[in-house]
């Protein structure tokens, strides 16, 4: 079981789908740090290296999720954590899952997911990432 | 057809030409017995007006709004051409903020879910060639920024020597609703829940005032819908929510009848088609008893129910979103025999992107079709008088008081939303819905059941905005702010501040500040000084 922080980035509020995420995440025994709305790619970082976390997950409705999410990463590097997984969640076309596997994003999640094969996927890419450290 | 005759034909409405079914069967006005409720009479449960769509038919106003004021202007042009009868306009959501596009938290958002407004030469240019006067137009801010958008909107418009009391439309303005709906983090990070409640207030004084063709408020039942909450509070909320709204009006000094009639409603149609449809007829019957029998409203006007309506992004999936269209169809012909005003067919596509024109098209059509071909309208409150119909209405009446009680008891909506009564709700409401979706209690074809694990995603063509278009909205924004009078602008934001702190009612202020060129993040960042409140980021 591992630390997670998850969070949303930018000026949009639709937080129904991180919310029942991070209780899916607790209610599987991981610990959450969810950060909730309004935050910056650093900010998110910020918070992510303080609470020494395994798995960062950001959210989106709108906005420019593979933008923010390159960003996200760039910070991430910047500050040693390149080796932590970021998964994305929330209104994402096709193209742009693509486009966010090509730049290092471990996992998109779009509207529907179930519960149990987020949480599968989560854990695998869990004891990858303890695997390989 | 171009032009005049254009335009002319929003006002002119348009109606079946006939009352006949397919098979030549001519239909009376409405159907009941001596003992039934007439539509257009008090309390108005059957519908507000007594023909309804057979003089009529409700508006088509879907929503739009992305990239540049130019890139939307477009969009709205093309929405009329298609056969759209209003317009809605979505701001984006650092406008509806406050802040001005090149802030850092909005870098990745500009545009992106609405247009981005910041000055009076945006708006000028989002409405290039399009008539206030001829046309009504809804425009989605909440309070603080829905003083500016008004400000910016009727300065436009006489910039075209149109004046305020020519304006048509609607300021959406609830500072609990109108982002996400009645979330806490939402809807208090960037400015104080009182502050934004008092400046919705001062718009719809305003407005109420010196602009008679104009609603001055939108309660958006349908963002509280969105949540994940049941019906029945939806309609509780929304209907207490309005009611405080009433009362501070009137501690203003306002006479209810003076604005009642401004005030409308923004629902949502989900897919129990008969529930929203028994929604519906009960929100009319208790806003209209409530309004004269607390409110002492004399006018039958000011006791109207009148609602927009935008079916429910709920119940539509990512996976087969063709199947988006066959709902979003059966939750308009709900709306549509509940009675609304206007309707928003949530396009297909809408688990992943913004409507492309494609889909924005088919959800015309699909009001079109309902409208021209199915002859529901030709006869008023068609399932009045059925008994399971006239059941459930009685039903959600009696749940809906009941809840309202309830809240009244805990000091009102705002004081609720206050104490986070309302965020356990919503929580309760969502992680219910969840559950109720892994377990399959609650169906939902082609995901939980019916899954076709092969099916290809459909190749639709999906709505998508380069990131030119918020480089560009950064770089305007920066150059607009070296190219204004300082002095004047100044002096403006000087007064904008001190009035505010005064307690005056902002409007004329941020008319005049608008005026000497200020942006909507200026005079946001001039309240938030004014009343000495900062936002982190």
């Amino acid at each position: 079981m591992a630390r997670i922080l998850l969070g949303k980035i930018g000026t949009d509020a639709h937080d129904t789908g991180v919310a029942i995420v991070a209780r899916w995440l607790r209610d599987a025994g991981h610990e959450v740090i969810y950060l909730g709305l309004y935050n910056t790619p650093e900010t998110i970082v910020a918070a992510a290296t303080q609470e020494d976390v395994r798995l960062v997950g950001i959210s989106f409705l709108g906005g420019e999720p593979v933008y923010l999410s390159r960003r996200v990463r760039e910070v991430m590097r910047a500050h040693g954590l390149e080796d932590v997984p970021l998964v994305v969640g929330g209104v994402i076309t096709p193209d742009m899952t693509r486009e966010l596997a090509s730049i290092g994003v471990a996992a998109v999640f779009t509207p529907g997911t179930r519960r149990e094969v987020l949480l599968a996927e989560i854990a695998s890419i869990l004891s990858s990432q303890a695997a390989n450290t | 057809m171009t032009g005049e005759k254009f335009f002319d034909s929003y006002l002119a409405g348009e109606r079946p030409y006939d009352f006949k079914t397919l098979s030549d069967i001519e239909l009376d006005r409405v159907y009941g017995d001596s003992s039934s409720e007439l539509p257009g009479e008090y309390p108005f449960t059957r519908g507000i007006h007594p023909d309804m769509y057979r003089r009529r038919f409700w508006t088509r106003r879907q929503q739009s709004g992305f990239g540049s004021p130019e890139h939307s202007n477009h969009r709205l042009i093309y929405l009329l051409r298609q056969g759209q009868t209003g317009l809605n306009v979505d701001f984006d959501v650092a406008t509806k903020l406050g802040i001005d596009p090149d802030h850092p938290l909005c870098e990745g958002d500009v545009g992106l879910q609405g247009t981005s407004v910041a000055t009076l030469e945006d708006m000028e240019r989002l409405f290039n060639g399009i008539p206030v006067d001829k046309i009504s137009s809804t425009l989605i801010a909440q309070p603080p920024a829905s003083a500016v958008i008004v400000a910016m909107y009727v300065l436009a418009a006489r910039r075209h020597d149109i004046p305020p009391s020519r304006l048509l439309g609607t300021i959406m303005n609830c500072a609990l609703t109108q982002l996400v709906g009645p979330t806490l983090a939402a809807n208090t990070h960037f400015f104080p829940i009182d502050f934004s409640v008092r400046v919705g207030l001062d718009v719809m004084e305003y407005c109420a005032t010196q602009m008679p063709k104009w609603n001055v408020i939108n309660i958006n039942a349908y963002n509280i819908r969105e949540t994940g909450v049941n019906a029945v509070q939806e309609a509780a909320f929304a209907l207490a929510l309005a009611s405080e709204y009433v009362t501070h009006l009137i501690k203003r000094g306002l006479s209810v009848d003076t604005f009642a009639g401004r005030i409308g409603f923004f629902t949502a149609a989900h897919i129990d088609l008969f529930e929203e449809v028994a929604k519906l007829r009960a929100m009319r019957r208790i806003w209209a008893r409530l309004l004269r029998e607390r409110f002492g409203a004399k006018e039958d006007r000011s006791c109207w129910f009148r609602t927009a309506i935008q079916t429910s992004a709920l119940p539509l999936t990512a996976r087969e979103p063709l199947n988006n269209i066959v709902r979003a169809g059966i939750q308009t012909l709900a709306a549509v025999l509940g009675g609304s005003q206007s309707i928003h067919t949530t396009s297909y596509d809408e688990a992943f992107a913004l409507p492309s024109e494609a889909s924005h098209r088919l959800s015309l059509r699909t009001q079109q079709i309902i409208a021209y071909e199915t002859n529901v309208v030709k006869t008023v409150d068609p399932l009045g008088g059925s008994y399971f119909v006239e059941w459930l209405t009685n039903r959600l009446e009696a749940d809906t008081l009941t809840l309202m009680d309830d809240i009244r008891a805990r000091g009102g909506f705002i004081q609720s939303f206050k104490d986070g009564w309302v965020e356990t709700q919503i929580q309760k409401a969502r992680f219910q819905n969840s559950d109720r979706l892994e377990s399959g209690v609650h169906p939902v074809v082609g995901l939980n059941c019916f899954q076709d694990e092969d099916a290809e995603p459909p190749n639709m063509p999906l709505f998508r905005i380069g990131r030119e278009m918020i480089e560009g909205r950064i770089a305007y924004i920066r150059s607009y702010r070296n190219n204004r009078d300082a002095r004047a602008l100044d002096a403006s934001l000087e007064r904008l501040r001190r009035e505010t702190a005064d307690g005056k009612n902002v409007m004329l202020p941020v008319i005049a500040a608008v005026e000497t060129g200020a942006t909507l993040g200026e005079i946001c960042d001039a309240f938030r000084e004014a009343i000495g409140y900062r936002f982190t980021v």
